[in-house]
């Protein structure tokens, strides 16, 4: 297991490398100059915009301005905003915890409902209950978070005045409350994904010989259900859960937007707007590299499930 | 002898795309304790389809089962779940097709074992799991203790399929339907698995309703026949009578599409034409098509089961004035 973890890890180098390679090229084939961009945007005198580039080595080759920003990323700096002065490094920090919260509140929340949910939907197929969760999921896929979120916020903040409409708390306790919203709508649409998952994972697992051979040992059907089929039925599910955190890292932009919060996806779309690079590329790197690992969680997580997969 | 398990009308119909598929259109069957019965035909001929509906295992959702299946005079159509369960492995058990896919692929092989004997038996947990090691020894598996914590593609099929037929028989039942329980076996597998049954079959005196396409096997295993086309029993008797001298066409042809020693180098015989499909309404006798004797007096009706000499019965028009060939 570990050797397995140990090679695993080690063929995320060469993929984080071509991908910081491209993040970092894409960001200097965009128009804008970055000196204008730090110099302000404004007429400034070429003597300026060369001074801008010297101190910034925008003057030096792309390949070397690759390994100078490599270099750095490696020891975790990941250079400084042109606009606002500040390390990439610690504005991601600071911005990481709303994220990360979001993010963990909206799966657990999708995962909670979607699993019994999805259980139930195959287990009465072609039941009301099926029937209504699957039109609902439909719904809940086809409504953007926008939409969502202003509904909730006009009948939970402004009708009942329940739950904050904008901004997040001090802390984790306090976001609880303050991300319960965004949580939510962010949730629904993972929500509906893994119910349909789960609904069609346990159709296929319970067609299977295994299940009717725990029907034949007498098994009580909740013992055929959860021991028996879900297993089976959740090795997808791990799968689709783990490319939506992936998403989630920067999908929560209109969320973010909606609801007022700082988290990642709003610091770089802000970053992109303004052609922050250091910024841009900084954040995408940390992104990519959020996705591998989560990926790679995935696979372990499989292994566990999966006892062909652990030995394969 | 008394009557263990009688099948009478029954038919089986799944909800299909195309309405409902006819996949058992009228079965009466009859089977003794302690009888060996070799359910016979070729693929979709409603032999598994019948097999299920006596566990009860069709989803009944999708499926309508009517007609009778009783067991010991009980009738099993009306059981609810509660009932079935416990008939389930004490009264009649059922051995599938693939061993591979009998067993679930995430959890140990010594606790699907043991949850048999826990569930079927009554046993607690320790003396389940002595039990799975005790099956485990008695088939021969060296090191039952790392064994027991091994998962099921760690095994070979034959091993598994032995474990499955053990473990059917946790709870002693009187009737062990096995479907196809070699199909997906080696050739040399086969026959190992066949006797091993056989010996069970003569050490627990219980009936065996043997479902399978190979007619082989069907000589070496089981005293009775029965043979099925298109979802209804053409034609039952005893297994040496019916292979020496066929009274239903269909018989004779599919034992004609048999290879056999000596038959190297020769064209093997097959079956012109397609049995209706599931779907098809009966028109005639559903082999006139297909069948070598035909009159066009077949095509009117269906043809009922007569008397084709002792304890031997076929769905044939003409029965009476065929003298078909058999294999020695």
């Amino acid at each position: 297991m570990l050797a397995y973890l140990a090679r695993r890890l080690l063929q995320l180098v060469p993929v984080l490398l071509v991908a910081s390679f491209l993040v970092f090229v894409a960001a200097r084939l965009t128009p804008q100059d970055p000196a204008v961009v730090m110099a302000g945007g404004r007429q400034t005198s070429t003597a300026v915009l060369e001074a801008i580039r010297a101190k910034y080595h925008l003057d030096e080759s792309v390949p070397s301005q690759y390994l100078r920003w490599m270099a750095g990323a490696l020891l975790g700096d990941l250079g400084e905003s042109y606009r606002l002065k500040q390390g990439v490094s610690a504005m991601i920090a600071a911005r990481l915890p709303v994220s990360l919260q979001l993010i963990a509140m909206s799966v657990a929340i999708a995962l909670l409902a979607a699993v019994p949910l999805g259980i139930l939907a195959a287990l009465r197929k072609g039941s009301w209950v099926d029937i209504l969760a699957t039109s609902l999921s439909l719904a809940a896929l086809s409504s953007p978070v926008f939409l969502t979120g202003i509904l909730g916020i006009l009948l939970f903040s402004y009708t009942l005045g329940w739950l904050p409409a904008l901004g997040s708390g001090r802390n984790f306790a306090e976001n609880l409350r303050y991300l319960l919203m965004p949580s939510v709508a962010l949730a629904l649409n993972m929500l509906a994904l893994s119910m349909r998952m789960t609904r069609s994972g346990m159709i296929e697992a319970m067609r299977r010989p295994y299940i009717q051979t725990a029907i034949l040992k007498g098994l009580p059907r909740r013992t055929i259900v959860l021991k028996h089929a879900l297993r089976n039925a959740l090795l997808p599910l791990v799968t689709i859960t783990g490319l939506q955190i992936g998403f989630l890292l920067s999908g929560t932009v209109l969320v973010e937007y909606t609801f007022g919060l700082g988290g990642l996806g709003s610091l770089l779309v802000n970053a992109i707007q303004t052609s922050d690079y250091p910024v841009v590329q900084g954040l995408t790197l940390f992104i990519v590299s959020a996705f591998l690992l989560i990926n790679l969680l995935v696979d372990l997580l499989y292994g566990i499930i999966d006892p062909r997969i652990r030995q394969a | 002898m008394s009557g263990l398990l009688s099948l009478r009308g029954l038919r089986v119909a799944f909800a299909g795309e195309g309405g409902a598929a006819m996949a058992v259109r009228g079965v009466d069957l009859e089977l003794e304790g302690g009888e060996g019965l070799a359910l016979v035909g070729e693929s979709g001929s409603g032999k598994s389809a019948t097999a299920k509906a006596i566990l009860g295992l069709h989803d009944m959702s999708s499926t309508a089962v009517t007609g009778s299946v009783r067991f010991e005079g009980r009738e099993l159509l009306e059981l609810g779940e509660a009932e079935l369960r416990s008939f389930r492995g004490r009264g009649a058990s059922m051995v599938f097709q693939d061993p591979g896919t009998s067993f679930n692929p995430l959890l140990r092989m010594g606790e699907q074992v043991a949850e048999a004997f826990r569930s079927v038996a009554g046993l607690d947990r320790k003396a389940a799991r002595e039990a799975a090691l005790g099956l485990f020894s008695r088939l021969g598996i060296r090191d039952p203790v790392t064994r027991y914590a091994q998962y099921p593609h760690e095994f070979s099929g034959g091993m598994l399929q032995r474990m499955m037929i053990l473990l059917a028989l946790a709870g002693r039942p009187r009737l062990l339907v096995a479907d196809e329980p070699t199909t997906a076996l080696d050739v040399t597998v086969q026959a190992q698995v066949l006797l091993f049954l056989e010996e069970l079959k003569e050490e627990l005196g219980m009936a065996v309703l043997l479902v399978t396409h190979d007619m082989g096997i069907v000589a070496e295993t089981s005293t009775r026949i029965a043979v099925m086309y298109a979802g209804r029993i053409v034609e039952t008797g005893g297994t040496a009578e019916v292979l020496g001298s066929p009274a239903h066409p269909y018989t004779e042809a599919l034992l004609e599409a048999m290879p056999r020693p000596g038959s190297r180098g020769t064209r093997l015989a097959t079956i012109l034409g397609l049995p209706p499909g599931v779907y098809e309404a009966d028109s005639g006798c559903p082999f006139f098509p297909r069948c070598r004797h035909a009159l066009a007096s077949c095509m009117d009706g269906l043809p009922p089961s007569v008397e084709a000499g002792p304890g031997r019965k076929s769905a044939c028009f003409r029965t009476h004035s065929l003298s078909l060939r058999g294999i020695a």
